[in-house]
């Protein structure tokens, strides 16, 4: 499929929708015309399950409105959130093309655009040119750093103040006050119960924080929600995104 | 399977969860608000102590009530004796907030009544005085 180049280079809105990825638009046009031919632009639903432990292709994925959740699957079942990446960064099983023993699972939690390319083509693009080497260095940090932050969040933080970082991190990347998604996914992402996710999403109701339909999401007041989440919003902020730290080592 | 309702009483606000889910019997919605209640009480703070979670039934009837403080871990290392006073306190509590709020709801009826009379006293008035209108 032909990428018209606004896709790729400018945040275009469609329905209040930013539809770009900010590291492909932060890319100069050098590092651009090596990826171009080997992206694919795609429609991608909630609840795709985009790679699992159990083996898929090695591709990479940059979401340009959508939300990728990274989670670990427990030998019971249950799913927990490592990580999530929108519109600042890029995501897949591995960036390394031999690895095939995938320890992860990837999950399209909210629907949107996004673009795919194969590991093997971004690493060949990498071993071209400094600019992209330097996206898939910053994407791997973005991912252990929330990893570490997200790890010790589980372990000491409430629930209700884990569901606040989690609703305002994501609005923040996905750079929208309005989000798709259903309290089933978020209670897989926090670990908890689909009931224990709608009662305290009932409760910030009832305190003005968001407003709620099935499978949508929207955010009252960004400032309030802020105040009742837990620390770690402080710690995972724009200075780790990929796109700022690629936008800061890219000469204007 | 029959569905079953949850809501949270937190001593300032009543929050249900109006989807429900599906269980095999009672037995088994108690073991999810056990989970559900565990779960809100992770790292939380004491608070939570004062929290209910109510089982209700498909029609909305309570059929069960969860008293945190019963199934916090946190309090396992006391004496039973102490746990059961906390419990004790906490459900006193519980019902103080329940009584609050009776009596808030009360004089909230009270006062659209009062309200009501209000506004068919005012109409009855000015029916009965002649208007300036209708004099000249």
């Amino acid at each position: 499929m032909t990428l018209p180049p606004e896709i790729l280079r400018q945040s275009v809105t469609r329905d209040g929708e930013k539809i770009s990825n900010a590291c492909l638009a932060a890319l100069s046009s050098s590092a651009m015309r090596l990826l171009k031919p080997h992206l694919i632009e795609m429609e991608l639903t909630e609840g795709t399950v985009l790679w699992s432990s159990r083996g898929s292709t090695n591709d990479i994925y940059f979401p340009a409105s959508g939300l990728i959740s990274v989670v670990l699957a427990m030998s019971d079942g249950e799913l927990v959130e490592t990580a999530s990446i929108a519109r600042e960064g890029a995501v897949g099983p591995y960036f390394d093309p031999d690895q095939s023993d995938y320890l992860t699972t990837g999950i399209v939690q909210v629907g949107g655009h996004f673009f795919r390319i194969s590991a093997s083509s971004l690493i060949s693009a990498a071993n071209k040119n400094r600019q992209i080497r330097d996206l898939i260095g910053f994407c791997k940090d973005w991912l252990l750093v929330q990893a570490q932050q997200i790890a010790a969040c589980n372990a000491i933080h409430p629930a209700d103040k884990r569901f606040c970082r989690w609703l305002h991190e994501s609005a923040q990347r996905m750079e929208t006050a309005n989000i798709r998604v259903t309290q089933e996914l978020i209670a897989a992402a926090l670990g908890v119960r689909r009931t224990t996710v709608t009662l305290i999403a009932q409760s910030l109701q009832n305190n003005g924080l968001i407003q709620y339909k099935r499978g949508k999401i929207a955010i009252s007041d960004m400032r309030l929600l802020r105040a009742a989440a837990c620390a770690c919003c402080n710690v995972l902020n724009r200075r780790h995104w990929p796109s700022m730290r690629l936008r800061a080592a890219i000469p204007p | 399977m029959p569905l079953y309702y949850f809501v949270l009483k937190d001593g300032r606000q009543i929050i249900p969860d109006r989807d429900g889910e599906e269980f095999a019997d009672r037995g088994a919605a108690r073991d999810h608000a056990v989970a559900v209640a565990r779960e809100l009480m992770r790292n939380g703070s004491l608070h939570v102590h004062n929290w209910r979670l109510q089982v209700c039934d498909e029609y909305l009837w309570p059929c069960y009530e969860l008293l945190f403080p019963s199934i916090d871990d946190s309090l396992s290392h006391l004496p039973f004796e102490y746990r059961r006073s906390i419990e004790h306190a906490c459900r006193n509590t519980a019902l103080l907030h329940d009584s609050i709020a009776d009596v808030q709801r009360s004089l909230l009826q009270v006062t659209e009544t009062l309200i009501r009379a209000d506004q068919i006293m005012d109409r009855i008035s000015f029916g009965a005085s002649p208007s300036p209108a209708r004099s000249a």
